[in-house]
């Protein structure tokens, strides 16, 4: 299998802070891969290090073919960055913004002059493309930041965070762009806490927490391994009452498994047990604040991995 | 998208680099405010405290002349060290007072004047000046003034023009010559007109927060870290700055000498107007060099504009930009270099290498080393941004 990231042992220290703490990846070259976890976890240290920014504390990568300390120039000819932060021009139009990235990368005009509008046409911006980016909406120059990464067409490209602070219409647009783009046969790098954003685009997935990945698969496997079924979360009125009643949920048969989640909430596999739990706060006089029945998500498996939720 | 990737892709990088730059620059109206604001305010102020054509109507001074003997020259027409106190005492009277003579004072007593500063200056005429005038010498006169170069510029342009005038006329070369006395009252060489090549020099001074601002900008907007994502070297985003400021300062240098011809200030027949360009532009360079530096320590704009003057308000005052003193401590300080340089060629009118060569490479020095430094620590504090 044709590998477009391969690390090995990746550390990246800062201080006393293991921001990346051993990572091994081994990403396919054309597919779209994501990373999910908190904030903090890791994701972007990783990006910033794969991405030739910021140099590994010690392990080796080998990016496209290219050592990642030794050949980092041509590294940087393969790759585009879309970063988490808002990061453009803010006195230049979009135009003018999407045209210096190529510019960068040797592009002659005539290859990125109609490329450029096109690309703004596809993500709806081009009535405002003569305009300077500072009067922009904040979801308008979060798009523009998406194609400043991928004007020269890269055949890696990482996403980071791509969709923070759209809105549903504006994240499904840059969803779909982000699709096209794996269907060109680049590799795609996707970091998110969004679980549906992850389980919605990634092939395959890695969940970092603290620096080290905690799984990696499929979405569908990942959540495979919390079993068939949905899952059951509700809250109880008091921290103490939960625990009590946590054992004997745990005894009966339809439930495979259950999480303590914050202070008062409860997270279980097992429908069929609903009515059996209702009997068994009824006996311990607890009572329950709120229920909500849903399908199994990738922040489940974080929860059932870390006994944390994505955003805690 | 078939890529065609160019030969030259560095100083296309580099062209497109400085153009960016230049776009952004022109389009913040409150530092295009702020580069021509700056200088033209200090000329403002300045005139208005000094005047716009002159701070000093006239200059007290002794003088003694010694030429008044019979040189017993045979045929000789005149006494010139006569004709040129009469033509201090009628033509220029407004800019000169002769407040007495040896027949007043004895040159104790001048002296004693001029240590309270009673006078501006004390003339000595020596006995031969009109023989040497006549057998086509080099007359003397001999200047003693008070520490002020404004004053000791003044009385040595105005007396070096009138024995020249003399010279011209009494070798007969173009009798009209003589009329060339009325010029001599119009070049009045005031306080003002002798600070204003400084102001060029300051306007061209603000390079370095300019510079330090716009990599601080960068660097706080993420943009010079995603700008390191691309095959550009990190070098040329920097020579890309400085050559983006150099531009604006030659436009400024042009929009400043402007301002200070319309405010009146004295420009010499003979400066040469390229050097009046090339000066303040080769000061930039120098200033942007100590820019690279400034711009590798700072972080944010904010500190990148308070730090820039700690380095422009030593560079203003001890270069002597709006007033003259003698310290060796000039020697340390590059505005000194270009202001005197300015000065030759603007107010002096002196355009030779020997006049302002030192200046020049003193400035190129500075400039060189301020930016190789500059490039070092720029490399080495941006690789982690």
């Amino acid at each position: 299998m044709d590998l477009a990231i391969e690390t090995n042992n990746l550390k990246r220290y800062f201080g006393d802070i293991h921001a990346v703490d051993g990572i091994d990846l081994a990403v396919p070259k054309g597919s779209l891969f994501g990373f999910l976890g908190p904030n903090g976890a890791g994701k972007t240290t990783t990006i910033s290090m794969l991405s030739t920014v910021l140099p590994p504390t010690s392990g080796k990568a080998n990016i496209l073919g290219y050592d990642l300390k030794k050949e980092s120039n041509k590294i940087k000819e393969c790759i585009g960055v879309c970063p988490q932060d808002i990061v453009l021009y803010e006195r230049l139009t979009a135009r003018e913004n999407i045209h210096l990235i190529a510019q960068m990368h040797g592009l002659k005009k005539a290859d990125y002059k109609e490329r450029t509008d096109d690309l703004l046409g596809r993500m709806n911006l081009l009535d405002r493309v003569n305009s300077l980016v500072k009067t922009y909406s904040g979801g308008m120059k979060r798009r523009v930041n998406v194609l400043m990464a991928v004007i020269h067409e890269p055949e890696l490209i990482f996403f980071d965070e791509p969709t923070a602070g759209l809105d549903p219409q504006s994240r499904r647009v840059v969803w779909d762009f982000i699709k096209d783009f794996q269907k060109k046969k680049s590799t795609i790098i996707l970091t998110t806490h969004n679980m549906e954003e992850a389980d919605d685009l990634s092939d395959e997935l890695i969940i970092i927490d603290n620096g080290k990945i905690i799984t990696q698969g499929t979405p569908s496997n990942l959540k495979g391994r919390l079993g068939e079924g949905d899952i059951v979360e509700f809250k109880v009125d008091e921290a103490i009452n939960r625990e009590k009643i946590i054992p004997r949920i745990k005894d009966l048969n339809f439930v495979k498994w259950v999480k303590p989640i914050g202070k008062r909430r409860i997270l279980l596999n097992g429908l069929d047990a609903l009515r059996h739990i209702s009997k068994i706060m009824d006996a311990v006089k607890v009572k329950m604040l709120d229920i909500s029945i849903r399908e199994n998500t990738l922040e489940d498996v974080f929860i059932d991995l870390t006994g944390r939720r994505l955003r805690d | 998208m078939k890529k065609k990737k160019r030969k030259n892709k560095n100083v296309y990088n580099l062209y497109h680099l400085t153009i960016k730059n230049i776009k952004t620059m022109f389009r913040d109206r409150g530092q295009l405010i702020w580069l021509i604001g700056y200088p033209l305010l200090l000329i403002i102020i300045f005139s208005l405290a000094f005047g716009f054509s002159s701070s000093r109507t006239d200059y007290n001074l002794v003088l003694f002349n010694y030429d008044i003997e019979d040189s017993g020259i045979s045929g000789n027409p005149a006494n010139y060290s006569l004709l040129l106190i009469d033509i201090l005492e009628t033509n220029l009277s407004n800019s000169i007072d002769i407040i007495g003579t040896q027949d007043n004072f004895t040159e104790e007593e001048a002296i004693e004047l001029l240590e309270y500063e009673k006078i501006d200056a004390i003339v000595y005429i020596p006995h031969d000046f009109t023989e040497k005038i006549y057998f086509g010498m080099e007359p003397e006169i001999n200047i003693t003034t008070v520490p002020d170069q404004i004053a000791e510029t003044v009385i040595y342009s105005i007396l070096k023009q009138i024995v020249d005038n003399i010279i011209i006329y009494h070798n007969g070369v173009n009798p009209s010559k003589i009329n060339s006395e009325m010029e001599l009252e119009t070049v009045k060489i005031t306080y003002f007109d002798s600070i204003a090549p400084g102001f060029v020099i300051s306007g061209v001074l603000v390079c370095i927060s300019q510079l330090a601002l716009h990599f601080a900008e960068e660097k706080k907007n993420g943009t010079l870290r995603r700008l390191s994502t691309t095959p550009v070297p990190r070098s040329y985003i920097l020579f890309s700055g400085m050559f983006s400021q150099l531009i604006v300062a030659f436009f400024q240098t042009i929009i400043l000498l402007i301002c200070l011809l319309i405010f009146g200030a004295y420009f010499h027949p003979n400066a040469n107007i390229l050097l009046l360009i090339l000066i303040p532009m080769l000061f930039a360079f120098t200033s942007l060099g100590f820019g690279t530096l400034l711009a590798s320590l700072v972080q944010s704009e904010e500190t990148a504009g308070l730090l820039a003057w700690f380095i422009i308000l030593p560079f203003q005052f001890l270069g002597g930009l709006f007033f003259y003193f003698e310290s060796p401590i000039m020697k340390f300080v590059p505005t000194s270099y270009a202001a005197h340089a300015m000065r030759m060629v603007m107010v002096e009118g002196i355009n030779t290498w020997n006049a302002i060569g030192q200046d020049i490479l003193v400035l190129i020095g500075f400039g060189g080393i301020s930016t190789l430094l500059g490039i070092i620590l720029f490399q080495r504090k941006t690789a982690i941004l």
